[in-house]
């Protein structure tokens, strides 16, 4: 049986003081690919995220989270914990960076031990084992990114959603970020929605892109093979 | 002059000789203080929390109205809650008045807004992104919520030490809801005024240093408490 599509939109629009931001008539991201959706600054791409992330409702329309609609309240915490976010502009908690990458699991109430091999794990892949104990907001820029993704994938959800990862990753990084990102989708199937306005950056990985310009969106290009 | 020079010499041997009254006074203006404090936090944080994370259409209304109520005179309020707990009052038949309980409830519906609308605006500082981050990771509205707590703990300490720089100084309510009973509700504020009236100014000048180093020592030690590690 085919699996129920990663997101299916219908009708969406989405507001600001009036003012349409977003407006997609239909739209549907296929589970298990690698998405890239492209768009100037300003085009609605973070405003989409964060509706695919379950954090905004929008002002109109349907989304449906591998086939179950969200309609606010119990449920959308429910499916919310299906999909990761990964911030373009990430904060980090001001604790330790293994609180700060223990935060999901935690909240999802897995057991300590579960917890502590799941994050270890992490930290290591990250190279971040050393700073374990280290405040996070003390932490340089570089290692305060790889703690941002380690928390984020950590959590191993079955969508992940990264809004512009060059402009707060270094490029040095990039690489070990795209094998992340390329073994989660191979072993795990995980549905991976990357917004980007360098598509340079992505080409190797993507699936599936998308155009996002003044609100409206348009698929350029369907599935080819993974490089 | 020599009214100071004279009180700080009594303040000094008051303390030294460790007088019975004076630890009478200062252990049951720390016991109503710090009692009165906490039971307002624990109403009060989640409360401007909750206020700050709500996009519920008389929010600005709400906050005015707990700026407001941070000018309300503490006799004002002794009266407020007087007239719920004297004899005839709806809660009367709790045999309140003039007791412990009556100075504690009083001072905490004093600093109840004071704390709200202080932790309203700490949680209001903090950037979106961090309850959307945690939401992100799963966190449901409390986990948020105390994770924005737990991001704003220096400013919500610092509502708690001006609660209660509120409250050990206050007069009105104590005089009011405690009787100034000695050994019983005579706090140090109470004992002021009563030495005051007595003409006994150095006593009273005393009593007030002392109170200035209660409060010092309470405020340390509550920031030092704020500031730890998570």
């Amino acid at each position: 049986m085919k699996p129920a599509p990663a997101y299916e939109i219908h009708s969406l629009v989405h507001a600001y003081d009036g003012k349409t931001v977003l407006e997609i008539p239909q739209l549907e991201i296929p589970a298990g690919e690698i998405c890239a959706l492209f768009g100037p600054n300003g085009s609605g791409k973070t405003t989409l995220l964060s509706i695919l992330a379950l954090l905004l409702r929008p002002s109109a329309g349907s989304v449906h989270l591998r086939g179950v609609e969200a309609t606010g309240g119990r449920e959308s915490q429910r499916l919310r914990r299906q999909v990761t976010l990964i911030h373009q502009k990430p904060v980090l908690f001001t604790t330790t960076v293994w609180n700060n990458v223990s935060y999901g699991l935690r909240a999802l109430g897995l057991p300590a031990q579960e917890i502590k091999a799941r994050v270890g794990a992490m930290l290591e892949k990250l190279e971040l084992s050393s700073l374990a104990q280290r405040q996070a907001r003390k932490l340089s820029g570089g290692e305060a990114q790889r703690v941002v993704l380690a928390r984020g994938l950590v959590l191993e959800t079955p969508i992940l959603l990264l809004d512009e990862p060059t402009s707060f990753l270094d490029d040095s990084f990039l690489p070990l970020l795209f094998d992340m990102l390329k073994q989660a989708n191979q072993s795990r199937g995980v549905t991976i929605l990357v917004t980007t306005h360098d598509l340079e950056f992505i080409s190797s990985l993507y699936h599936r892109i998308y155009c996002l310009d003044g609100g409206k969106i348009v698929p350029l290009e369907t599935t080819k093979d993974m490089k | 002059m020599s009214d100071l020079g004279n009180a700080l010499k009594e303040a000094i041997g008051l303390i030294l000789s460790a007088d019975r009254e004076m630890t009478t006074v200062v252990s049951a203006s720390l016991r109503f203080s710090l009692s009165s404090t906490l039971l307002a936090a624990v109403i009060g944080i989640p409360a401007g929390i909750a206020l700050a994370s709500s996009r519920m259409r008389f929010k600005r209304i709400i906050e005015d109205i707990l700026n407001t109520l941070l000018a309300m005179p503490t006799v004002v309020v002794g009266l407020f809650v007087y007239t719920l707990i004297f004899s005839q009052g709806p809660l009367g038949n709790l045999r309140l008045l003039f007791s412990p309980t009556a100075i504690i409830l009083g001072q905490t519906v004093l600093i109840l807004p004071l704390i709200a609308a202080l932790s309203c605006s700490a949680v209001s500082l903090i950037q979106p992104i961090v309850r959307e981050t945690a939401m992100t990771l799963g966190a449901g509205r409390f986990r948020a919520a105390l994770t924005l707590a737990a991001e704003a703990r220096a400013a919500l300490m610092v509502a708690c030490i001006t609660a209660f720089g509120r409250v050990i100084g206050e007069v009105g309510i104590s005089l009011l809801l405690g009787g100034n009973i000695l050994g019983y509700t005579r706090t140090i504020t109470t004992a002021v005024a009563l030495q005051t009236s007595k003409g006994e100014f150095a006593f009273g000048l005393a009593l007030g240093m002392i109170l200035l180093c209660v409060a010092f020592a309470v405020t340390l030690a509550l920031r030092l408490l704020g500031g730890g590690k998570s």
